[in-house]
């Protein structure tokens, strides 16, 4: 994992620059933001939803309204990247509950391509292992860990989106983490 | 920092020092360093989650996903585009209404002649109303 990924934020937004752009009707600046922001806003959303299609309109609409907020963004109030990761998760939770599905019900439909066969049946069971231990888990926890481990977001950046202190996003981490691994060796939280 | 601390660090954030506050990274690594039993018994408990957690990957969106984006933010620059004309269109013929609006106003507006709306004209045009001395009775006589 890069190193750089994990400072903490400074003051400047690196994606204020382009949302001004892109503001100004510069579409070269558009398709760098959906160059730069589209796989990770896929993930998250494939990771809360287990669809690919519904991940798919998920990260479609939360660039498209990145598109709307672009022209009247305010630098320096909250990173854009913060405020998109809400956006995901704010989507994610509205289709749920239109479904009524439960998170992870399902396997996602795909993982990465991949290692031979048996090492893949190993990680196949590992994963939904971990996915049915992550969808046992109080939300606010879930998001903790979809933000910090997967989404790889800074420990400054996780508490922002989740609107919390960085001594709460702790406190989330550690019961989750804690939640999780008795959920994995088999006995209940 | 203490034992009890870097237990907390990694009992939350994993065993991966990239994953740590950046603020405490280097006493974290410290205290590795310099208690390497200790350090290493929680790092191994916080190691295997972190390799569960990681068995969950998921690919990429579809090549083609890109291409719908754009395009949907293509339709949305021209809906924006039309609306713009739209308003642009709506403001000129408020405009134009309101010219039109203005003229027949002034058209309709009493002559300084007129006894009736005397008081009215007064107010409008000359901005003061009549000195009620000056005012003029319905019998053509002064008060």
């Amino acid at each position: 994992m890069a190193i750089e990924k994990r400072e903490a934020v400074s003051d400047e937004d690196p994606d204020a620059d382009v949302l001004r752009r892109m503001g100004e009707g510069d579409e070269t600046a558009s398709r760098e933001l959906v160059g730069r922001k589209l796989a990770r806003v896929h993930a998250l959303a494939l990771r809360m939803l287990g669809d690919a299609g519904d991940a798919e309109e998920v990260a479609q609409e939360a660039l498209l309204r990145s598109w709307r907020q672009a022209a009247g963004w305010k630098p320096g109030r909250a990173r854009f990247d913060t405020w998109l990761h809400r956006v995901v998760l704010n989507l994610c939770y509205d289709r749920l509950r239109r479904k009524r599905e439960v998170p992870f019900a399902e396997p996602p439909d795909q993982v990465d391509p991949a290692p031979p066969a048996d090492q893949r049946m190993a990680q196949d069971q590992t994963t939904r292992r971990v996915q049915a231990a992550l969808a046992r888990l109080p939300d606010r926890q879930r998001e903790a860990i979809m933000l910090q481990t997967y989404q790889e977001l800074t420990n400054i950046e996780t508490a922002a989106v989740l609107g919390v202190s960085v001594e709460a996003l702790e406190s989330l981490l550690s019961r989750a983490r804690r939640s999780l691994r008795a959920l994995l060796e088999g006995a209940e939280p | 920092m203490t034992p009890e601390r870097f237990a907390v660090l990694a009992g939350a954030y994993g065993a991966d020092p990239d994953r740590w506050p950046e603020a405490e990274r280097e006493q974290a690594l410290a205290f590795q360093r310099a208690r390497p039993d200790q350090a290493q018994a929680v790092l191994e408990r916080e190691a295997a989650l972190d390799a569960a957690l990681a068995c969950w990957t998921v690919s990429g969106p579809g090549a083609d996903l890109s291409g719908r984006v754009m395009a949907g933010l293509s339709r949305g620059r021209s809906l924006r585009l039309r609306w713009r004309v739209f308003l642009s269109g709506l403001g000129a013929a408020v405009t134009l209404a309101g010219g039109v609006a203005a003229g027949i106003s002034v058209l309709a507006l009493p002559q300084a002649g007129d006894q009736v709306s005397g008081a009215l004209y007064s107010l409008t045009v000359l901005g003061e109303p009549i000195d009620d001395a000056d005012e003029v009775a319905p019998d053509g006589q002064t008060r």
